[in-house]
């Protein structure tokens, strides 16, 4: 019979949570104690069952049909969702992804018009007022923007293999910034309140980083094209 | 290539920036994924327990306590939702149950190895706080001091549950003739 005490020293050996005076005991026990060393062994052969179960692929879909869902409400996001997720109800979610494509369609339509500008409207953008670009690491490319309407830096990163564009720009007088990638647009407007603080934007495309597409970049004034300019999206190209 | 921390990306969230959440979500789809999957078995569950799990996160990310490392907040979600599935479908297989294991596994969908199968059957068979404390050492490798945050239980008390689990995982897979010792 091996005490609980010894049990517990042999299960946490194999977990890796004994300290260097445990496992001077602990190997002690062994040495003298074959039914402990018995043990030990039907344990690893546990251990060695279980690292078989192997880690899935998470659904392909399951992203976008989060993603989706948190869609919902229209306008301007929220700062935070409160109260009973009422979407969260698998109808809901179905709905919601519907609705949500509905929504994505009418915006494009109306991006078109303005523009003669693209396809799709369907990636997560969010704006924030602080200049906290900290743990972002260096960015794939940066371009300064020094206009009389407006003055700041856009950028392009990666993060976690996702490629992130971060807009920190400084409007006077409003401004809209028209983004593609790999066939998405999205459209930002920024200095919509006189003598606005610097507005930082992150926009994530849904599509992954391509090595043939750069970020295209426009800066409207009034109906005017101010700026235009691109990002490369994948680091090994600036080594050319 | 620099990782930005949950604590960055969750406060980012909170001041309405998506795209944090997007990495967020990109970064723990797989292991919320992989622990609804190894509890409840069946791939749909697995998928439904997954996004409940993202809604939720979202929802209550204002409520989250900095404090606390954010694994171990939405694991806890993902135990939690996973049990709350495992009582309303009333799929709880307890451990003297001796029924076949015949229901189709997440490793017959992906055509895994054999033995595989026959451990996520035993699993299967464990009480679900027993197989919680399984998945949340074995799959997404927590600590003592992880699970108890987690599970709001002190360590002692799961290290306790996790040896009893093991024992009885043992047992069955023994009773199996899986394990060969």
């Amino acid at each position: 019979m091996i005490e609980e005490r010894h049990l517990e020293l042999i299960h946490a050996e194999l977990d890796g949570e004994l300290t260097a005076e445990q496992r001077a005991e602990l190997s002690r026990l062994l040495l003298a104690n074959p039914e402990a060393r018995a043990f030990r062994d039907q344990l690893n052969r546990l251990f060695g069952e279980l690292a078989k179960l192997e880690d899935v692929a998470p659904p392909s879909d399951l992203s976008a049909s989060v993603l989706g869902a948190l869609r919902i409400p229209a306008g301007p996001e929220p700062s935070h969702i409160r109260g009973r997720a009422w979407y969260a109800a698998p109808t809901f979610r179905y709905a919601a992804v519907f609705v949500g494509g509905l929504l994505a369609s009418a915006l494009l339509f109306g991006s078109g018009a303005r523009h003669g500008a693209g396809p799709d409207v369907s990636q997560l953008v969010g704006t924030i007022g602080g200049h906290d670009a900290a743990g972002r690491g260096s960015p794939i490319d940066r371009v300064k923007v020094n206009l009389a309407q407006v003055t700041g830096a856009m950028s392009s990163y990666q993060v976690d293999g996702q490629l992130v564009v971060e807009l920190d720009l400084r409007a006077n007088e409003p401004i809209e910034v028209v983004a593609t990638h790999a066939g998405q647009t999205v459209h930002f407007s920024l200095g919509s309140q006189p003598d606005a603080a610097p507005e930082r934007v992150l926009w994530v495309p849904s599509a992954a980083a391509d090595t043939g597409r750069g970020v295209e970049l426009e800066l409207y004034g009034r109906g005017q094209l101010l700026h235009q300019d691109s990002l490369r999206a994948l680091r090994e190209e600036r080594s050319e | 290539m620099v990782e930005v921390g949950d604590a960055e990306l969750v406060r980012l969230c909170c001041n309405g920036d998506r795209a944090a959440f997007e990495i967020l979500l990109r970064r723990y789809e797989r292991p919320v994924y992989n622990a609804a999957l190894r509890m409840l078995r069946n791939p749909e569950d697995a998928k439904d327990v997954a996004q409940t799990v993202f809604l939720k996160v979202y929802e209550h990310l204002a409520d989250y306590d900095p404090k606390y490392k954010f694994y171990s907040w939405i694991y806890r979600i993902a135990v939690n939702e996973s049990l709350h599935d495992l009582s309303r479908r009333h799929r709880v297989e307890p451990i003297d149950e001796e029924a076949p294991d015949d229901h189709p596994g997440p490793d017959d969908e992906v055509g895994s190895e054999q033995v595989s199968r026959h451990v996520q059957g035993a699993l299967m068979r464990l009480k679900p706080e027993h197989r919680a404390v399984i998945v949340l050492k074995h799959l997404l490798g927590c600590s003592y001091e992880d699970m108890g945050e987690i599970l709001q239980l002190p360590e002692k008390t799961v290290k306790s549950r996790l040896f009893t689990a093991r024992q009885l995982l043992k047992d069955v897979l023994l009773d199996q003739g899986t394990s060969r010792s």
